[in-house]
């Protein structure tokens, strides 16, 4: 009795992994393809997200770093190190921007932080924008760092940025607009500068910041080639 | 002569019939016997039953695991069909699609537009020529990196894989994940650096004037 018992579990949990294995077929095949974490990493992730939940910090950021380093096949020491670096990065610019900023702006000043602003940068941001959603503005801050922007210079530009009250779709277009530049040869500052005269003025002006943005991205004016995007790797040219 | 053998018979039947005396202890130990045999087939039988109801549940939770995955596919075969849904939607109609698409869940790298009210997503078509590839997804900082958020769709005259995403304005990081194995950058766009893993991806700049 006891032996056909044993011979009917035995069946019934075969019968279930065969079922789960024809089941998960598809989902099985990318995991097959990203890293797999060992049970100590997994371990020390845990740990690290429940530290930075109870500490206030949002836990997506980390766990999309956690996605990104499986999907690129990094091993578990650097997914750990890149997890825990980015939670530092969140902290700090946590303890910067204030107890009530909001996820987004904690990832932007994150990224800020690690395209080489400083917190002093962040906390003068906040000073400037009060209650303000900062995201745009930290993110165009480390666009402009990442492009080659002294940080100082950087923080000045989008200071006055807030302090003339652009609207964030206009901030980020700023950003977005000195890297694309930069891209195309054109010096990180200089691009910077001409394209912050473009939005003052149409401040002053009352017209859209992004119309005038736009017609000063004509390649013909500039020479830029109209290129789509911009590399990391693109340094600031001059031009000939 | 007949009556006293008939009459010894019965003697000895009677004699043979009365029943041996037994010495009390080997009964009471006969009794003892039989009680543990009995108490023995109670227990067997009991833990036959508790086999049984532990194959029972095994095969209940077994049932319940295949029951979960199969629900699990089910939400991962609808998640991809609607976000081909969303896709074909956008692609068809850009500008009046765009508001309504919501940008994806954790655009982390550059996130720049948590007051929704200044910010809308535009919607971005992301190309790749792979005419040999049955499988083609996207992977980036505006997918949270899941290489089963955003499948391709494949035009079977190009051998073109295309898709449509809502991405906030800014700076994204992707590549394109072939047949589940292989990392592709965008051979259209600029390359990104990786200082976390160094494996860089694509470039692209959302929103640019």
């Amino acid at each position: 009795m006891t032996r056909r018992a044993l011979f009917v579990v035995a069946l019934a949990l075969g019968a279930s992994a065969g079922a789960a294995r024809v089941v998960g077929a598809q989902q099985v095949a990318y995991a097959a393809g990203a890293a797999s974490l060992d049970s100590v990493t997994q371990a020390a992730l845990r740990r690290e997200m429940s530290r930075a939940q109870e500490r206030g910090l949002p836990v997506e950021p980390l766990e999309a770093k956690v996605r990104e380093g499986q999907i690129k096949r990094a091993a578990p020491a650097r997914i750990r190190s890149a997890v825990t670096a980015l939670a530092t990065r969140l902290d700090s610019a946590r303890s910067a921007l204030g107890p009530m900023s909001n996820a987004a702006e904690l990832v932007a000043g994150a990224d800020a932080l690690a395209a080489g602003a400083d917190v002093g940068a962040l906390r003068t941001l906040r000073a400037t924008g009060g209650a303000r959603d900062l995201a745009a503005p930290l993110g165009a801050l480390a666009q402009l760092v990442a492009s080659g922007v002294a940080p100082s210079r950087a923080t000045q530009m989008v200071v006055e940025l807030l302090k003339r009250g652009v609207a964030p779709r206009e901030v980020l277009a700023f950003g977005v607009a000195v890297e694309s530049d930069v891209g195309a040869g054109v010096p990180a500052e200089e691009s910077a500068v001409f394209r912050l005269r473009a939005i003052e003025s149409a401040v002053n002006g009352g017209v859209s910041a992004s119309a005038v943005s736009g017609a000063y991205t004509d390649p013909g004016m500039l020479n830029l080639g109209g290129k789509s995007g911009t590399g990391d790797a693109a340094k600031p040219k001059r031009r000939p | 002569m007949h009556d006293e053998t008939d009459e010894t018979i019965t003697r000895i039947t009677a004699a043979l019939r009365q029943p041996p005396a037994v010495d009390p202890t080997h009964k009471a130990r006969v009794l003892v016997a039989v009680a543990a045999e009995r108490e023995r087939a109670r227990e067997a039988r009991m833990r036959a039953a508790r086999w049984w109801r532990l194959a029972g549940s095994m095969g209940v939770t077994a049932a319940a695991v295949v029951a979960l995955m199969v629900w699990r596919q089910k939400v991962v075969d609808s998640g991809r069909s609607a976000t081909r849904a969303n896709a074909q939607t956008v692609a068809a109609s850009a500008p009046a699609s765009a508001s309504t698409a919501k940008p994806a869940p954790s655009a982390t790298r550059h996130l720049a537009a948590s007051d929704a009210a200044g910010v809308a997503p535009l919607p971005v078509q992301l190309v790749l020529r792979a005419p040999a590839a049955h499988r083609v997804s996207v992977v980036g900082d505006f997918n949270g990196w899941d290489a089963h958020a955003t499948t391709l769709e494949r035009d079977p005259a190009s051998g073109l894989w295309s898709g449509t995403v809502a991405l906030l304005p800014g700076r994204h990081v992707y590549a394109f994940i072939v047949d589940d194995s292989i990392w592709m950058r965008d051979p259209r766009m600029p390359q990104s650096r990786d200082a976390d893993f160094g494996r860089p991806g694509s470039v692209l700049l959302v929103g640019q004037p």
